[in-house]
């Protein structure tokens, strides 16, 4: 699919590498720019010696740059792609170079080997392998509970002291015991207690219900995982992922577990730094299904994320769930194609009321759920001084997410055409963070 | 969230006993399932119990009555989609770039009467705290309704909006300077009205701003009511403020450099009375010209107290030892602010004769700390400013030895402007380019002065390896020609050795530069 200006600038890093983008985006600018069916790559002037090489993976968006920018893409990729956009014709149809032809195959082959089958061993080697990773799981295990011991006797000591003595504990204090979690390879725990060290103690008063909310999520996973063994499979396999475990897509990926395939709209894009790793996630929609799913990409220093998800782009594709108990993170098994309209108009929930119903029955399945991503079908946005809510045809309301930027909400009212509009967004916190609303059986990323 | 169980985990289980009396059957059930757990774990038990409870079974608020987000109904047409593409790009510009780009491109959207499309003007609405007071005004204009709607949003866009009169009335002295400039830019009669009707019970210091505003920009049609503010408000009285002193000069500043004004009338009255045919020699030989005879004494009219009391001039102080007398002193305030053209009619003499007349007449040139100073020169440089006199101005320029007209180059055509700087060489010269008429108006310099600057530039980066003089950088920016673009990519393709040079050229000129040109020839399709 060929992305737009607009699809291409959601794929900027920041607003410095739009910018930067935009002045590459013409063709003066590039000594060299060609095009083949599958990916489009150019020569530019750059401060090294040689020129740049940039290539971009026009069927799976993807990007490859020989600059030394730590920006992912870089503002040559995303110049030669917006260039793309603009003026198509100025790419000469040209034979792969050999460095675009490597590094286009190598992709593809990565992309192929995630789906082909194991290869096959014999039962010996079978039986070591499995003994070898019962042992490493039976270690991890007893770490783990080991860590719990410490951090089930830490929020104790924190109830018995009262929590009034929160605001006045020092940075180290949390630190600590997140760093132990880290140790006891129980991170899930350490994002908890480093959620608890971030609150706004000082605003007002609201941090004691948050406090007390995060503490006693933590004491549950505690239990719960005292319990793993009398829980469902999906369910342990939720507590251990809220716990630490990775979920591996590859694993999945190899499995048998049936796909679904289904036109999958890319509801929107959240980034967030976590200790110098970078979280993508992703939130989709299944036009025909109406299921939810979301895709995770991490990106650290090293490891740039495998592809990005372009938000309002609809993908026909086959996902992948992993059997958790409430089954919301997939991966992409195979894409057929990418369009930007939309064939059909996703299942919406009719009012307010009956999503608080419908994430009373996700808590059911999952106690911790808490991005839920939501589509109502008739609301608006309604300014209050500082703040913005939304108000359904019944006239029920829900607040905006407090982390919502001013701009998203403005580029809503400056969207409206009719009086109740269809939204989309993720219901965090009692309150929703707008992704994108419905404009002309359009979907605009707000 | 219950409030007993959140006091107690705020107070702490050691102080403060679990409620275990409010606890539903249901929880109990399960803090009864951990026989041995200790009050600390009950209370997380039964915290997380009652929060999962509150929040499945949590019910939707009702909303109070609403001003809600409508569809408005728009009257402009709104702008093809790529102008208001080029739009949003300027936006994204910093602003030593954006601004001149800005203006030409609203312009664009008042001629045609468009505007732009809601969906677009986010892009905009965000740099309103950084554009000047013009763009400011004129993005209001090419704003649509459903735009406006959200401007209570953005801070600086208040004072705009809300033109009522209020402000003037109830607002603070910030409030009402604001208003009142705009209300003189938007609607000069009602604002002309506005000081017939309060002026008199404004307190000093707010006159004076007021009196500022509309002498800065004043128009014919503001005679009367300076006239009328000179005569009741400013009037001589012998107990009078300083203040009022310097308002009074101010006021007559203006009128006399009006010819229609009653001051002006009385000045050149009696100054009309100091003209007398020159010297019988030249009568002779068929000249009509006069010459100024000015007394030494004081008589009916060159008096310190017509002088201070009509004109509010300096009656005490003044510099002794550039004037030999007050009479000479009182002269040049009256050189400085009327026309040029009085004094030829009355010397009957051109206007480069007259400045001869005044600069190289022995009477009027002192020596002082070993060179000789026209005494008046300075006098018809602040003159050529104060009158906006284009022709006194070029004269001016035309016979400067001393790079002493510099301030008057914004009076000069863009087209004069270029050619003074390039008989003076003085492309990179920031105090030079400041002055040039570009900087008011929405035109670029010509192709051939743009390439020249750019040239220029290049060699000082590059070649001599000195630093672009910031302000010439920022205006380069702006006011370059969108054809001198070959120019640029021929300096730019320029083999050189200073590789850090290069990078610097490529940084601060070539890149940002290449930017501004293409939106400009974008916008070009426009004109």
């Amino acid at each position: 699919m060929k992305l737009t200006e607009a699809e291409i600038i959601q794929l900027a890093p920041d607003a410095a590498a739009v910018k930067a983008g935009g002045a590459m985006a013409r063709k003066e600018k590039w000594i060299t720019i060609a095009a083949s069916d599958r990916v489009i790559w150019g020569e530019i002037k750059g401060s090294a010696a040689l020129p740049y090489q940039t290539a971009v993976d026009i069927q799976n968006t993807s990007f490859k740059c020989s600059c030394p920018s730590r920006k992912f893409p870089c503002l040559h990729g995303l110049g030669l792609l917006l260039l793309f956009a603009k003026e198509e014709a100025q790419f000469l149809p040209l034979t792969e170079p050999d460095w675009v032809e490597a590094w286009i195959s190598k992709r593809i082959a990565k992309l192929q080997s995630s789906t082909e089958p194991p290869k096959v061993q014999s039962p010996e080697a079978l039986e070591k392998l499995e003994k070898g990773r019962q042992k490493r799981a039976d270690d991890r295990f007893d770490l783990v509970e080991s860590g719990l011991l410490e951090l089930d006797q830490w929020l104790k000591d924190l109830i018995r002291a009262g929590l009034l003595q929160l605001p006045s504990r020092p940075p180290k204090y949390f630190e600590k015991i997140a760093a132990r979690m880290v140790d006891a390879k129980a991170a899930g725990f350490a994002n908890f207690v480093r959620k608890l060290s971030q609150l706004d103690y000082v605003g007002s008063d609201q941090w004691k219900e948050e406090a007390l909310d995060i503490i006693a999520k933590m004491y549950l996973l505690i239990d719960a995982f005292r319990n793993l063994s009398v829980q469902s499979e999906p369910m342990q396999l939720s507590i251990k992922n809220l716990v630490g475990w990775n979920l591996s897509p590859k694993e999945l990926l190899e499995s048998d577990v049936a796909s679904i395939d289904d036109q999958w709209l890319v509801l929107g894009h959240e980034k967030e730094e976590i200790d110098e790793i970078v979280v993508h996630r992703h939130w989709f929609s299944g036009l025909e299904s109406g299921r939810s799913a979301i895709i995770l990409e991490f990106a650290t220093r090293f490891n740039t994320v495998q592809q990005l998800f372009v938000p309002g782009t609809v993908y026909h594709a086959s996902f992948l769930f992993f059997n958790t108990a409430w089954q919301q993170r997939a991966v992409m098994k195979t894409c057929l194609q990418e369009t930007a309209a939309l064939s059909k108009m996703p299942q919406f929930l009719e009012s307010i009321e009956e999503m608080l119903d419908f994430r009373a029955q996700i808590l059911v399945l999952f106690p911790w759920a808490n991005d839920i991503p939501v589509l109502l079908r008739n609301v608006r946005l309604v300014p209050t001084g500082d703040v913005f809510e939304i108000v359904d045809i019944d006239g029920y309301l829900l607040k905006i997410h407090p982390n919502t930027s001013r701009n998203t909400c403005l580029n809503w009212l400056l969207h409206v055409d009719t009086e109740y509009q269809p939204v989309a967004g993720i219901l965090r916190d009692n309150s929703l963070l707008p992704l994108g609303i419905f404009v002309h059986n359009q979907y605009v990323i707000l | 969230m219950n409030a007993e169980l959140l006091h107690t985990a705020m107070l702490g289980t050691a102080r403060r006993p679990l409620p275990l009396h409010l606890f539903s059957e249901e929880v109990l059930q399960i803090l009864a399932s951990f026989p041995d757990s200790d009050p600390e774990s009950q209370l997380l038990r039964a915290t997380y119990c009652m929060l999962l409870r509150d929040k499945a079974g949590a019910e939707a608020s009702k909303a109070g009555p609403h001003q809600g987000s409508r569809p408005v109904e728009e009257v402009l047409d709104f702008a093809p989609e790529h102008l208001d593409a080029l739009l949003v790009r300027i936006c994204q510009l910093p602003a030593a770039e954006r601004n001149h780009l800005l203006r030409t491109c609203m312009t664009i959207y008042l001629g045609s009467n468009w505007i732009i499309a809601p969906k677009n003007s986010l892009a905009l609405l965000k740099i309103t705290e950084d554009l000047p007071r013009d763009l400011l005004a004129t993005t209001l204009q090419i704003l649509s309704e459903r735009a406006k709607s959200i401007l209570p949003f953005f801070k600086n866009y208040k004072q705009l909006t809300t033109l009522h009169v209020d402000q003037w009335h109830f607002g603070t002295i910030q409030d009402r300077k604001a208003f009142f400039e705009q209300l003189l830019l938007k609607d000069r009669p009602s604002a002309r009205a506005l000081v017939d009707q309060t002026f008199l019970s404004e307190p000093l210091s707010f006159q004076r701003s007021i009196l500022e505003m509309v002498i800065r920009n004043y128009l014919d049609a503001d005679r009367s009511t300076l006239e009328q503010i000179l005569k009741t408000r400013f009037a001589y009285r012998t107990n009078e403020k300083a203040i009022e002193k310097s308002l009074r000069y101010l006021l007559t500043a203006r009128l006399l450099s009006d010819n229609q004004s009653e001051v002006y009338q009385l000045a050149s009255s009696n100054l009309s009375k100091y003209f007398v045919p020159s010297g019988s020699v030249w009568q002779l030989l068929g000249s009509k010209t006069n010459k100024l005879l000015l007394p030494d004494a004081f008589d009916d009219f060159w008096n310190k107290d017509f002088m201070e009391r009509n004109f509010g001039f300096e009656t005490e102080q003044y510099d002794i030892a550039l004037y030999k007398n007050i009479q000479q002193f009182w002269l040049a305030e009256f050189i400085r602010f009327l026309p040029v053209d009085f004094w030829c009619t009355q010397l009957q003499l051109k206007l480069l004769d007259t400045l001869v007349y005044f600069n190289r007449n022995e009477a009027f040139i002192v020596k002082l700390e070993g060179k000789m100073i026209a005494i008046y020169y300075p006098c018809f440089l602040e003159n050529a400013n104060f009158t906006k006199n284009r022709e006194l101005a070029k004269i001016l320029i035309e016979h400067d030895k001393k790079n002493e007209t510099a301030p008057l180059l914004h009076l000069l055509s863009t087209i004069e402007f270029e050619e003074y700087i390039h008989q003076h060489e003085q492309y990179l010269n920031e105090d030079a380019m400041k002055y040039g008429s570009y900087l008011q108006s929405t035109n670029d310099w010509s192709q051939k002065f743009s390439e020249t600057i750019l040239q220029k530039s290049y060699t000082w980066l590059v070649q001599e390896r000195r630093l672009i003089p910031g302000k010439i950088l920022g205006w380069l920016l702006q006011y370059c020609n969108p054809k001198a673009e070959k120019m640029l990519e021929y300096l730019y393709q320029l083999e050189t050795q200073s590789v850090y040079h290069v990078e610097l050229w490529k940084n601060q000129v070539y890149q940002p530069l290449s930017t501004v040109l293409e939106l400009k020839n974008n916008l070009e399709y426009y004109k």
